[in-house]
């Protein structure tokens, strides 16, 4: 901005600022369009890949579709179904704890697939080990139930939406001129405020993993139980066996300290379980 | 019936010396064994002969020898065993005779292996022995003339007893019976008899319909003889596969009563009462070849595989019934032919009624050449539904064995009115739960995958923060949009300093416009009110009668720098001068001032907005 007095250079330096801005603009959203782009290439590829899966499934080819779910699966990508369906193919090959831990990450995706909660049901019936979970304090389980209600996507959308709802009601508050935009600007912006608040609560519980012990399932036929991380027979407290679900408390080196529903405490190698 | 006696003449004998005579020493005899056929070599075929095994030395033998088998051509009947000692010249001999009885079967030269013997601690093998059986036997001694060993069949010849298979037929169709009956032809007076031999008839389904109680006896004459002659064994046979069969003989062993004419042997005789004695006789029936042929191609289903005629005939025990109560029907097959194979026949009623099992009951005879009887189908039907129903046509298919040819039987429909009223309705058919048949993992998700990166927390996507902070800065901005407007509205110094740029940049446009036309005094008045309003707008003083002096004092104390506002001073008073001289200046110098002045403004803005 050099001068006032020819008017055009004046406008035409402002047009020079403005197109830098712009082609930083473009550029960016060039970047982000190709990202996707290229994200939705990957996207669709492996969309094929999983369809494949399903047909060598339908055919029986149950080898075939879990090599298949889990190129999927290797690729980055996952969803409930792509776990839900890998966990099927390896319950009709005989893999009893690949298939528990599949459908457990399937219900960790999406809480409440009924699908998934009748094959565990099932499976768990045929596991050596029959656990009794110890009761829970009922409080625990409402507000479990709560947290996990609604599936994420649409937990996400709603907040996001309050979300843009509060700031618009915020600004409408701010610029309007009249009394009555006025209030229900800061109607919107409240309601909006609350539900945000209150959903957004479920987002940060379930995205940053609070109150969500690591799970893991037994992989390994018959796993001893250590009182303590080391290989001694005589520290064996008890035996769990494939199939089994735990709760990974803490690991040390090789080892980890699992829980069992019903409370027992041992130590097991880290390589005879999966995390869920 | 087997009898220990038939040597009896020799063995009376040795037993009579050796009560006799005290025991001898026999342990330190050698042993020897024999063995050798009797009568002889040759016999006929169905008549029986005696494997004997004589053991010199010994009384006992430690273990029953191990007899090769004869199965191939003979019948084995039974054994006898006697023993005898004798006393030559103070030397005491002992023998022991072992007598297998069997009944030739099959013509040929057989040859009956050797085979060892334990006896007395010393094992002894036999001779190896060979055997003629031929169609017609040798021609038979007198009575008694070849001494105890051909006692077993040699008072019977076979003209004297013998038995005849007979079939009603020797071609018959596939499931077709057939009857035959085997028939024992005597001379000679048989005080009893029992079967040794009675194969089974392969690739037929047999029914015994042998007469029961005694054989009723009859005089015949066959071959211009007369016989005595009963009917011993009946059988109807039905063929189970078409092919040609065989039916192999069947045996029998009689007690024949022989009078005798030895009075010695009378004497010492078991049963030789009243001058007669028991011999037992092993007889043999021929063979039969039948011939069993294919049913035609196309038989109609379902098929109940009869072979003969059929009649099929149903019953319900009543015309109206009351719902949920029970209605009997009777369903009857009733021919010729092997009535036993008829299935159960399917009724095809609706699910209204419920069906119970059927008692089965049958009764088959023989009949003419085959079979005729009943077989009988009780079911017990519970309607669970009102209304008029009907128990469907039954029908089942046979084979016309007279016409040749296949046809069917029907039962005709029988009308049955159910009364009552269902309760809950025509559904109400055994209901129940749904039963769990088996328990699997349900299917997989079809379908789109609804891929998503996997393990990407919300926290790392830019949408995410994008979409966090960009409302919070839409706010922000709102509420600085708010401040500012309010600053406008309310405080004229602030508004006035505002719009102070854009006024004089619309002051320096209109003097621009002025450098072409060539007004030189308008175009510097206007310089000069454009200067002068961006100071007096900026620092808020009344535009009109402002001083240059007076300026110069406002921009010091507002720590404007001392250059610039020389060079403000210079060009207002350029602009006073020009004004009023002559209109000599040409527009590229008005040009250059312009530039000048846009420089200072330039400068003066950016010092006044500090």
């Amino acid at each position: 901005m050099n001068g006032w007095v020819v008017r055009r250079r004046a406008v035409g330096g402002r047009r020079v600022g403005r197109s830098a801005a712009a082609r930083v603009l473009t550029t960016a959203v060039l970047a982000l369009l190709a990202a996707t782009l290229a994200s939705s290439r990957a996207f669709s590829a492996q969309g094929e890949l999983f369809e494949q899966a399903n047909q060598l499934y339908q055919r029986e080819d149950f080898q075939g579709a879990i090599d298949a779910y889990e190129a999927v699966l290797a690729s980055g990508w996952e969803s409930a179904a792509v776990h839900y369906n890998l966990g099927n193919a390896y319950f009709r090959v005989g893999e009893l704890g690949r298939s528990i831990l599949e459908w457990e990450r399937a219900l960790a995706l999406s809480p409440g697939d009924a699908d998934a909660l009748a094959n565990l049901e099932l499976a768990r019936s045929l596991t050596v080990d029959a656990v009794q979970p110890l009761p829970r304090f009922w409080l625990f389980d409402v507000v479990s139930w709560w947290v996990w209600l609604v599936p994420r996507g649409l937990l996400l959308g709603l907040v996001g939406a309050a979300w843009v709802a509060a700031a618009g009601g915020a600004v409408l508050r701010t610029l309007a001129r009249g009394a009555e935009a006025s209030r229900w600007g800061m109607r919107i912006a409240v309601a909006s405020a609350v539900v945000v608040l209150v959903l957004g609560a479920n987002v940060a519980v379930r995205e940053l993993g609070i109150a969500q012990p690591e799970r893991a399932v037994i992989l390994a036929d018959a796993v001893p139980v250590r009182a303590a991380p080391a290989d001694a027979d005589d520290l064996t407290l008890f035996e769990i066996h494939e199939g089994t679900r735990v709760r990974i408390d803490r690991r040390a080196g090789e080892w980890a300290e699992i829980v069992l529903e019903d409370g027992k405490v041992g130590w097991v190698p880290a390589e005879v379980f999966e995390a869920i | 019936m087997r009898s220990m006696a038939c040597l009896h003449a020799f063995g009376s004998l040795a037993i009579g010396l050796c009560a006799l005579l005290a025991p001898a020493q026999s342990s330190a005899q050698d042993v020897a064994v024999r063995a050798y056929l009797s009568p002889g070599p040759t016999v006929g075929v169905g008549r029986p002969f005696v494997l004997n095994v004589e053991i010199t030395g010994t009384q006992s033998i430690t273990e029953e020898p191990e007899l090769p088998d004869l199965g191939a051509f003979a019948q084995y009947l039974g054994s006898s065993t006697q023993s005898s000692m004798q006393m030559v010249n103070g030397r005491t001999s002992v023998s022991l005779t072992i007598q297998y009885r069997y009944q030739a079967l099959r013509e040929g030269t057989f040859d009956i292996p050797a085979f060892d013997l334990t006896a007395g601690g010393q094992t002894r093998a036999t001779e190896p022995l060979r055997i003629a059986v031929t169609a017609t036997p040798p021609p038979q001694g007198g009575t008694g003339a070849r001494g105890g060993d051909g006692g077993v069949g040699d008072l019977v010849g076979p003209s004297d007893l013998f038995i005849t298979a007979e079939a009603t037929t020797s071609r018959v169709r596939d499931g077709e019976p057939l009857v035959v009956e085997y028939r024992l032809w005597t001379r000679v007076d048989v005080s009893s008899y029992n079967f040794t031999r009675i194969p089974e008839p392969q690739g037929f389904w047999v029914e015994d319909v042998t007469p029961s109680g005694q054989p009723q006896i009859e005089q015949l004459t066959r071959n211009g003889q007369s016989y005595t002659t009963a009917v011993i064994r009946r059988i109807a046979l039905v063929p189970t596969g078409p092919g040609e069969r065989t039916l192999e003989p069947i045996g029998l062993e009689a007690q024949v009563r022989v009078r005798r004419a030895d009075p010695f042997s009378d004497l010492f005789g078991r049963s030789s009462l009243f001058g007669s004695t028991v011999v037992p006789t092993a007889v043999l029936s021929n063979p039969l070849t039948i011939a069993v042929e294919p049913l035609p191609p196309g038989r109609p289903e379902p098929f109940s595989g009869i072979v003969g005629s059929l009649a099929l005939t149903a019953r319900l025990d009543r015309d109206s019934v009351a719902i949920n109560e029970a209605v009997t029907l009777t369903v009857s097959a009733r021919g010729e032919g092997n009535l036993r194979a008829v299935p159960g026949p399917s009724l095809g009623l609706v699910s209204d009624f419920e069906v119970f099992p059927p008692e089965v009951s049958e009764s088959v005879r023989p009949f003419g050449p085959g079979l005729s009887g009943e077989k009988t189908f009780e079911y017990v039907l519970i309607p669970r539904a009102p209304g008029r129903r009907e128990i469907p046509s039954i029908t089942m298919g046979y084979f016309d064995a007279d016409a040749g040819r296949y046809r069917t039987a029907a039962t005709e429909a029988l009308p049955l009115t159910v009364t009552g009223v269902a309760i809950g309705g025509p559904g109400q058919v055994a209901r129940g739960g749904v039963a769990q048949l088996r328990e699997d993992i349900r299917f997989i998700h079809l379908g789109t995958a609804a891929l998503r990166p996997a393990g990407r927390v919300l926290f790392d996507s830019a949408t995410f923060w994008l979409l966090l902070l960009l409302p919070i800065a839409g706010v922000v901005g709102a509420l600085a949009l708010r401040q500012h407007r309010d600053r406008l509205e309310g405080d004229a110094a602030y508004a006035r300093g505002r719009r102070a740029s854009r006024v004089a940049r619309k002051r320096l446009a209109e003097a621009r416009t002025l450098t072409a036309t060539g007004d030189a005094r308008a175009f510097y008045a206007e310089v000069a009110r454009a200067l002068r309003g961006l100071v007096a707008d900026r620092l808020n003083l009344a535009e009109a009668g402002l001083l240059t002096s007076e300026l110069g004092a406002q921009l010091a104390e507002r720590g404007v720098d001392e250059a610039i506002v020389t060079e403000l001073h210079s060009c207002l008073e350029q602009c006073d001068k020009q004004r009023f001289a002559p209109p000599a200046a040409d527009p590229e110098e008005r040009a250059r001032f312009l530039e000048r002045v846009g420089a200072l403004m330039t400068t003066l803005d950016r010092a006044l907005r500090r």
